[in-house]
């Protein structure tokens, strides 16, 4: 890829770079993420956590995940932006918040998962694939 | 009848919610003033998507628990926006804007029950991400709406 993608929180105190394509992108409508964005869901980009690095003070917070497995959701510690997480279902993934993108034009959501969970006034986008809870594990 | 006439009370009503770690806790006691979703670029880098969604509720119709932080930024208008989430988890819980003093923009996301919610407009359209386009229906806004419209 060419230039690195970069992106951080809304105080600036947390800047991160991508150095590798994200896996893929997609939009998590399960309840944790609902409650811990600012509107019914999340947006995230999986990247190989060897192609991002993050730099700024970052406090993590660790629930069950909607597997049951735990994931860590870390914030800036200043301003309370979500950063990224880190599901242990998905070891040596992470999961960067589209949110916090420079330019946010450059991501692409291709999938919804528990979009059985999505409120009314904030549906999964049409025209992508969507899971009423995660995808099956060989998709 | 010799019973003497009251004024009609704003309907009350009773809507919880609270943070992902269950740190911060609230009640809404009164109808929320008005409502909608938000996609300026600094609700945008707060939401972990590409907009919020608010509850404009008169502070003394919200009553709050446990620790918040905040942090204040100026808008557009040169108002301060101070968004206060909570420190443990992160979860947004609500914000203020010094140019409407006596109120506070509850996150929809942190209701116990999210079916509560009704956005009523949507704001600052013209910064939403083509990934998160802003929903069909509502009235919508360029940036903010004019001054003599319902504010968002």
């Amino acid at each position: 890829m060419s230039d690195p993608v970069v992106g951080g929180c809304l105080c600036g105190a947390v800047r991160y770079q991508i150095t590798v394509e994200p896996m893929f992108g997609g939009k998590c409508y399960c309840n944790d993420c609902r409650k811990a964005s600012s509107t019914g869901h999340v947006a995230v980009m999986a990247v190989p956590e060897d192609g991002f690095s993050v730099s700024g003070a970052l406090t993590g917070y660790e629930s069950a995940g909607g597997s049951g497995q735990p994931i860590t959701r870390h914030f800036c510690t200043t301003c309370g932006s979500p950063i990224y997480s880190a599901p242990t279902a998905m070891p040596g993934v992470v999961m960067v918040r589209a949110s916090t993108l420079d330019k946010p034009e450059g991501f692409a959501s291709q999938m919804s998962v528990f979009a059985a969970s999505a409120p009314s006034w904030d549906r999964p986008p049409e025209g992508t694939v969507m899971f009423d809870t995660m995808p099956p594990a060989d998709s | 009848m010799s019973r003497s006439t009251r004024e009609i009370a704003p309907m009350s009503v009773s809507i919880t919610g609270g943070c992902l770690c269950g740190a911060v806790r609230y009640e809404v006691t009164v109808e929320s003033a008005f409502t909608g979703n938000c996609y300026c670029t600094d609700c945008r880098r707060a939401s972990g998507t590409g907009h919020c969604s608010h509850m404009g509720v008169p502070a003394d119709g919200y009553a709050v628990t446990g620790t918040l932080k905040s942090f204040d930024k100026p808008a557009d208008s040169g108002n301060v926006v101070s968004r206060s989430f909570c420190p443990t988890c992160g979860s947004a819980v609500h914000s203020t804007n010094s140019g409407m003093p006596g109120m506070i923009f509850v996150r929809a996301s942190s209701l116990d029950d999210p079916s509560t919610f009704k956005p009523a407009m949507t704001v600052y359209a013209s910064r939403a991400p083509d990934w998160d386009a802003p929903p069909a229906g509502l009235p919508t806004f360029d940036e903010m709406p004019p001054a003599d419209a319902q504010p968002g």
